[in-house]
């Protein structure tokens, strides 16, 4: 009964932790061991729906929005927690590439605004969903979304990130970004 | 902040926002995926659940059983439902919520369809939802009928066919063909068994019925 549930959730492991973990960095603000600890608590929840996925893709989808969810709605756990100063990533040294202080201080504002702020960041901007899309994920209204996502890059742009505002739009096909 | 690395050319803002993200999506050290004892771990969570709920519907039938047992055989209800009035209500302020972003609790039949749809905006695909009734006002959506509907952004939020209480809301756009498309609230999705009760999921993570006139009783506030 359970090797084939087995098997197949251990090969979407294989092939897509790597994926998950980087959105579950995003969400968490890049402290390696709450990422981890988010991603497998929705792996856990994911693998007890595996006969109602069917599908890598679709588990992946279902794996993503079960850490959103985790993220926003449950509070207490240890990925919402404060951030003890020795859980904090190193801080780029002197001579350390562009892109790795950049990444260092993106997390940095991302820890900075509330779960939910950035989690439609992460949803909006990173996998390309769009506000409905959103919405639903979060089981909040498009408007939510929207003002959700206009606060979080309000703080980037606090922040000095260049980012222009421009003009409302929706994602003319549901393809998502995977990775 | 200073110098954040981005290419010269000017990019929209969602692509700027993109790259940063990416950047910062990379965990430091390696990625090592959690292997076959993980899976196991994650087996074993699911047997003890599976073995909890075992206990505890064993444990509210026997209730039930002693509770018709006290009242002679009459438990004055004509239909006593198993889930707890707390679920009962939970599940009312849930569909009250979707309520208010304007959704419309609806029941009938589920179709395993994949009708090719689009908006003029959005080309995806949805399913057929044969509208027997409402259990609450609304607009937008009707209360008998065949509808098009949405499929949900990940499939394992489609449910399977079937009966069931749905939340639909009217799209903004039809479907070039002009058919008025709808929109689904897939976490409040309640399946509806040939008795008419609807299957409630608690905060506890159990599951209990209502009949479907104690559901609508309940979100009338009586």
């Amino acid at each position: 009964m359970w090797n084939g549930r087995d098997e197949a959730f251990t090969a979407f492991m294989a092939a897509r932790y790597g994926s998950l973990l980087r959105t579950a960095t995003l969400l968490t603000g890049g402290v390696r061991p709450r990422a981890e600890d988010l991603a497998q608590e929705a792996l856990l929840r994911t693998y007890r729906a595996w006969h109602r996925i069917g599908r890598l893709e679709a588990a992946e989808a279902y794996t993503r929005t079960t850490m959103v969810r985790l993220l926003v709605k449950d509070r207490r756990r240890r990925w919402n927690s404060e951030v003890p100063a020795e859980d904090l990533p190193e801080l780029p040294e002197p001579g350390h590439e562009e892109e790795v202080a950049t990444a260092v201080a993106v997390r940095e504002l991302l820890r900075t605004i509330p779960p939910a702020q950035r989690a439609v960041l992460v949803l909006r901007f990173y996998h390309q969903l769009t506000e409905r899309e959103i919405a639903d994920v979060l089981g909040c209204s498009p408007g939510t979304v929207k003002s959700r996502a206009a606060r979080a890059l309000a703080a980037l742009r606090a922040e000095g990130f260049p980012t222009t505002p421009v003009p409302d739009r929706e994602i003319p096909e549901r393809g998502h970004h995977d990775d | 902040m200073t110098d954040k690395p981005l290419p010269d050319t000017p990019l929209p803002e969602d692509e700027r926002v993109r790259l940063l993200l990416m950047a910062a999506a990379e965990p430091e050290g390696g990625v090592a995926p959690p292997c076959a004892a993980f899976t196991a771990r994650a087996r074993r969570s699911l047997v003890r659940r599976r073995l909890a709920a075992v206990t505890a519907t064993l444990a509210a039938g026997a209730a039930a059983a002693a509770g018709v047992l006290l009242a002679g055989g009459v438990s004055g209800d004509d239909d006593p439902p198993p889930a707890s009035e707390q679920c009962l209500s939970d599940t009312v302020r849930n569909i009250e919520d979707r309520q208010a972003q304007g959704y419309r609790p609806v029941y009938g039949t589920l179709h395993e369809d994949w009708i090719p749809m689009d908006d003029g905006v959005t080309k995806s695909s949805g399913f057929r939802f044969d509208i027997e009734g409402a259990l609450a006002d609304g607009q937008g959506v009707p209360s008998s009928g065949s509808v098009q509907v949405w499929h949900p952004v990940s499939e394992a939020q489609l449910p399977e066919p079937g009966r069931y209480v749905l939340l639909l809301d009217r799209a903004d756009r039809p479907d070039r063909d002009g058919t008025p498309l709808f929109h689904l609230a897939p976490e409040r999705a309640l399946p509806l068994d040939t008795d008419d009760r609807v299957e409630l999921r608690c905060a506890d993570g159990s599951t209990g019925s209502v009949s479907q006139d104690r559901l609508r009783a309940a979100m009338n506030g009586e």
